[in-house]
């Protein structure tokens, strides 16, 4: 291969060290990472409390690293905590500029409140495009005489204070070019109150301000009055400002999205003068498409004059809208005021916060505002929920009515509040509705796809109400039942085996489905059995497992899955799903990320295994990308053909992907320095649909002590729809929902910081948009149950992993 | 030359083991080689590609028209977001063969001159060796035994960046 193409795969490695190390690969390799023109260091990606020699080593590193190279740089990147001295890291920069940096992005700490003077090197830089600088603890940083950025196109500035009073009338000189600013938590001295920070950047297009933390005397920058005037501007977003009498906003008409989050801690008299300047906000905001609003807000708005009465703006051309509310009854009212105001919207999402200020609610039973609420809702969460009779109601009523919803999300974030109101909340689940009215069960049942019970302990109530889902519920398809405790387990599995078998005989259009932990596996096999034709097996075998017994549990699943393959030709329809995330993850206790990789290898010795049943290169192969294995037979709705010896298989290789990474990369952080929460860990994969609504519980899960062995199954979705659905475009969206369930997991990891967060899922129940759901459920009931069941007999003692069990195996053989 | 009057004509490329492939000119179009071949004048009906062997073009071709086939970035700024996406799981998928044709992908597309689909196979292998032992990487990168470092040459690189081996 040409050195051309040698640098090109050099550059995507991530990080200069592991660039670095391939030096010594072989004798061509020796010096090509000297043409890296990118660099990206980071002390702390060493070890953790590095000693002195160890901090020298990374200084020559650096140094070396720099002055090795003779080409021009285009990134330099630099994290070095407070082990160094700024003349030091100034020093280095000096050199990346020298070497015509094009992007330079430095984080390191100082004393606080240190006062850091902006180096001269950088003052008039004339090749830098894109800076950004993140100090830590907070400090000083100061502004020359003199200097210019001709280049400078992005700016991002962290935990600085700086006087930009001084350089405010200068902005267009200094930074001639620039289209983006960040300023987070970024201070301002000298300010005097009343001053206005007038922002004018003539080819400005991206202006953030986040102020998250405003202990610096009220000198914040979202603390200002703040003038903004750049007719290029498209993207403006403003976290945690606290509303001054001046928020002006003119000249602004190229805007197109405003993410207008204000902080609330104004008195009433205060937010009653605001009315003007809210009115104000709302005309210089009026043509964006995207608009996101918090409840504070909403809040301010009650200052407007006449508020309801004439709206002050009208929206033209918002498309998407996404509102964080209490669900006080004057929200509503602005909710719709603004959605009358916007005739194109095509998206709502509401964010449902801790209601704040009682005692009139969210009264939802007119039916026109209801019918504006509801045409564009998509998507709803409830923060923080506690399970409160006014949420329920609500959620209760956005379900029956919210025709365009999508998704629905319950986050729970408080443990205590979780086990308080969990029972409550749980007969929200099928025991509240299902035995109380008939119209509330039909609301209930016309779309339940889905039910898990979890923590399932084959009780007589929970056994009824399984009953009674299946007798009523006729779009269910699938019901899982979760078991988490082995003893509980032992006990009870017999009879409750037999009993769920009934169901599965009673009823042809469900999938039943248990989950069982590593060790209830094997006895599986003796389930497995039982269920011929075409429902799904799904197998989450692993979010508990005890390593001194089972050391390595994957090993064993993993085997078993080869040894099934192997031994038990699979019947028409029959689909195992083997849920790739949680394998990985559970797979190791070192939880180290190279524990995938050897998961893979595996995966792929096993995608491997009867290579004359794999059809290879079909559309549907390559047109799948699932997260998780998927062994199907081809052909499920032709009963009689004798096509069992060919299988699909399709796989995504979980490390090739990116979100998957990220995602990977945070569970593991979570978890990696917990022994005893590792077992207990789990993930959870969610495939969404864009037809489909999901509802979702999330919450944080600390379990007492004592009971460490109890665990909530994930539980994935993944399958249920892939026979009956377009399955081409349900496939798709994984990624991105992993991107999203990525997101939602550093979100709620950075609201609370000081407790870990984990999150679990605890009941997934999927109902689909009515009108493809009602479709989808007819196709299901006009298919005629294809071959008849095995008995369903629990056989007394748990057959062991052999062909010989499978009467199945046995005539095939 | 427009898209409506090249879409019809058809230009037939030979692999290494005389198979021969008729595609779209605007497909082959992808690859900046033949491009310039065809600008200049000097491409016969029939366009020999002596180093590359059937499967590989075929791979090859596969992923030209796919990438013929869909909008391009600069046609207009307000591209299709479903497009780009569809565009993305292609390549993801593409990518997932085995390394030696990876390899053999790379140097063809090196030669046709197919800059997205060589810096895509590039960033494949990087991801392939990402986090490996050298060892690992050699093995994967099929580096030949004679031109490894001896070994006071490799101590000495090791010594040299210590950092980046601890």
């Amino acid at each position: 291969m040409p050195d051309v193409v040698l640098l090109l795969i050099l550059q995507g490695l991530p990080t200069t060290e592991e660039v670095v190390r391939t030096s010594i690969l072989s004798t061509r390799w020796r010096y090509l990472w000297t043409s890296i023109p990118f660099i990206d260091l980071d002390v702390s990606r060493g070890p953790k409390n590095p000693t002195k020699p160890q901090k020298k080593r990374f200084k020559e590193f650096v140094s070396r690293v720099l002055e090795n190279q003779t080409l021009d740089l285009n990134s330099f990147r630099l994290r070095c905590l407070n082990y160094y001295m700024p003349v030091t890291i100034w020093r280095w920069v000096n050199t990346a500029v020298t070497r015509k940096a094009k992007r330079i992005d430095l984080m390191f700490c100082s004393r606080e409140n240190h006062v850091i003077k902006w180096p001269q090197c950088l003052v008039t830089c004339d090749s830098l495009e894109s800076l950004r600088l993140d100090f830590y603890p907070r400090s000083f940083l100061v502004f020359p005489d003199g200097m210019s950025f001709p280049a400078l196109r992005s700016l991002e500035l962290n935990n600085i204070i700086v006087n930009l009073d001084m350089v405010e009338s200068r902005f267009p000189k200094i930074f001639p070019l620039l289209e983006e600013i960040c300023l987070i938590d970024c201070f301002n001295t000298y300010h005097k109150l009343g001053e206005v920070l007038s922002v004018s950047c003539p080819k400005l297009k991206t202006l953030r301000i986040h102020q998250l933390n405003n202990d610096f005397h009220g000198r914040g920058i979202a603390n200002l009055d703040l003038k903004l005037s750049c007719p290029d501007l498209e993207f403006f977003e403003c976290v945690g400002l606290e509303v001054q009498d001046h928020f002006i906003l003119e000249n602004v008409n190229s805007l197109k999205k405003a993410v207008i989050r204000p902080q609330h801690k104004c008195s009433w008299q205060k937010i009653s003068k605001l009315g003007d300047t809210i009115s104000k906000v709302l005309v210089g905001i009026s043509h964006v498409e995207f608009l996101s609003l918090n409840s504070s807000f909403i809040l301010f708005m009650k200052a407007v004059r006449g508020l309801l009465r004439d709206f002050p703006a009208s929206f033209p051309n918002l498309k998407k809208l996404e509102i964080t509310t209490t669900i006080n009854s004057f929200t509503l009212n602005v909710i719709i005021r603004i959605i009358r105001c916007s005739p194109i919207l095509e998206s709502l999402h509401l964010l449902i916060q801790e209601e704040s200020f009682g005692p009139h609610y969210w009264v939802l039973d007119k039916v026109e505002t209801r019918e504006i609420l509801t045409r564009h809702l998509k998507r709803v969460e409830f923060l923080e929920f506690n399970g409160t009779e006014n949420k329920l109601v609500i959620a209760r009523w956005l379900l029956e009515y919210a025709h365009a919803l999508e998704e629905m999300v319950f986050s729970w974030h408080n443990e205590v509040m979780y086990h308080e109101m969990s029972t409550e909340t749980e007969s929200f689940g099928p025991h509240y509705w299902v035995l109380d009215k008939v119209e509330t069960r039909e609301i209930l049942t016309r779309h339940l796809k889905r039910v898990e019970f979890l923590e399932f302990n084959g009780t007589e109530n929970k056994l009824v109400i399984a009953r009674w889902l299946l007798e009523y519920a006729h779009a269910l398809e699938e019901m899982v039942f979760s078991w988490h405790n082995e003893v509980m387990y032992h006990e009870m599995s017999t009879e409750t085996m037999n009993q769920v078998s009934k169901f599965y005989k009673a009823s042809s259009t469900v999938k039943l489905i248990t989950l069982l932990n590593v060790s209830e596996v094997v006895k599986l096999v003796g389930w497995v059995n039982m269920f011929v034709s075409k429902w799904v097996i799904f197998v989450s075998a692993c979010y508990l497992f005890d390593p001194p017994n089972l050391p390595q549990p994957t090993d064993i699943t993993f085997q078993y899955f080869c040894d099934w393959r192997i031994h038990y030709p699979f019947h028409e329809g029959v689909e195992v799903t083997v849920e790739m995330g949680v394998f990985g993850l559970a797979f190791n206790e070192s939880a180290n990320r190279k524990d995938w990789l050897v998961d893979l290898k595996r995966l792929e010795a096993l995608e491997a295994l009867p290579a004359q049943r794999k059809k290879t290169g079909g559309t549907k192969a390559s047109t799948k990308t699932k997260l998780e294995d998927e062994f199907e037979d081809k052909d499920e709705s032709g009963p009689d053909t004798e096509s069992n010896d060919e299988f699909v298989v399709h796989r995504k290789d979980v490390a090739d992907d990116p979100e998957t990474e990220l995602v990977k990369n945070i569970i593991m952080d979570t978890l990696k320095d917990d022994e005893e929460r590792r077992k207990k860990q789990f993930w959870l994969i969610r495939e969404s649909s864009k037809r489909r609504l999901r509802i979702r519980l999330i919450y944080q899960v600390i379990q007492p002590g004592g009971e460490g062995n109890t665990i909530t199954a994930p539980t994935s979705d993944l399958h249920a729809d892939d026979h009956y659905t377009n399955t081409e475009e349900n496939l798709m969206i994984t990624e991105e929902d992993l991107k999203k369930a990525a997101i939602e997991v550093s979100l709620e990891e950075k609201a609370k910081v000081d407790e870990e967060m984990r999150l679990k899922q605890i009941e997934e129940e999927e109902l689909a948009k009515r009108t493809t759901g009602e479709k989808e459920s007819d196709e299901l009931i006009q298919k005629p149950p294809t071959s008849p069941l095995v008995s369903p007999i629990i056989p007394k003692e748990t057959p062991p992993i052999s062909p010989r069990v499978s009467p199945q195996a046995s005539t095939k053989d | 030359m427009s898209t409506s009057s090249s879409s019809s004509k058809k230009i037939v490329l030979k692999s290494a083991d005389n198979e021969t492939f008729e595609i779209d000119e605007i497909v082959a179009l992808e690859s900046q080689a033949i491009k310039n071949m065809i600008e200049d004048e000097c491409a016969d009906n029939v366009i020999p590609l002596g180093n590359i062997d059937s499967k590989t073009l075929s791979k090859i071709i596969e992923y030209c028209k796919k990438h013929a086939e869909s909008p391009k970035k600069d046609d207009n700024a307000d591209i299709d977001e479903k497009a780009v996406e569809d565009l993305k799981s292609f390549d993801a998928e593409f990518a997932k063969v085995d390394m030696p044709l990876i390899q053999d992908i790379l140097m063809a597309a090196n030669f046709l001159n197919i800059d997205n689909l060589i810096g895509l196979m590039c960033r494949t292998i990087a991801d392939r060796i990402k986090g490996k032992t050298p060892e690992e990487i050699r093995k994967i990168l099929n580096i030949n035994k004679n031109d490894l470092l001896s070994p006071e040459q490799e101590a000495k690189a090791r010594e040299e960046n210590s950092w980046a081996f601890d």
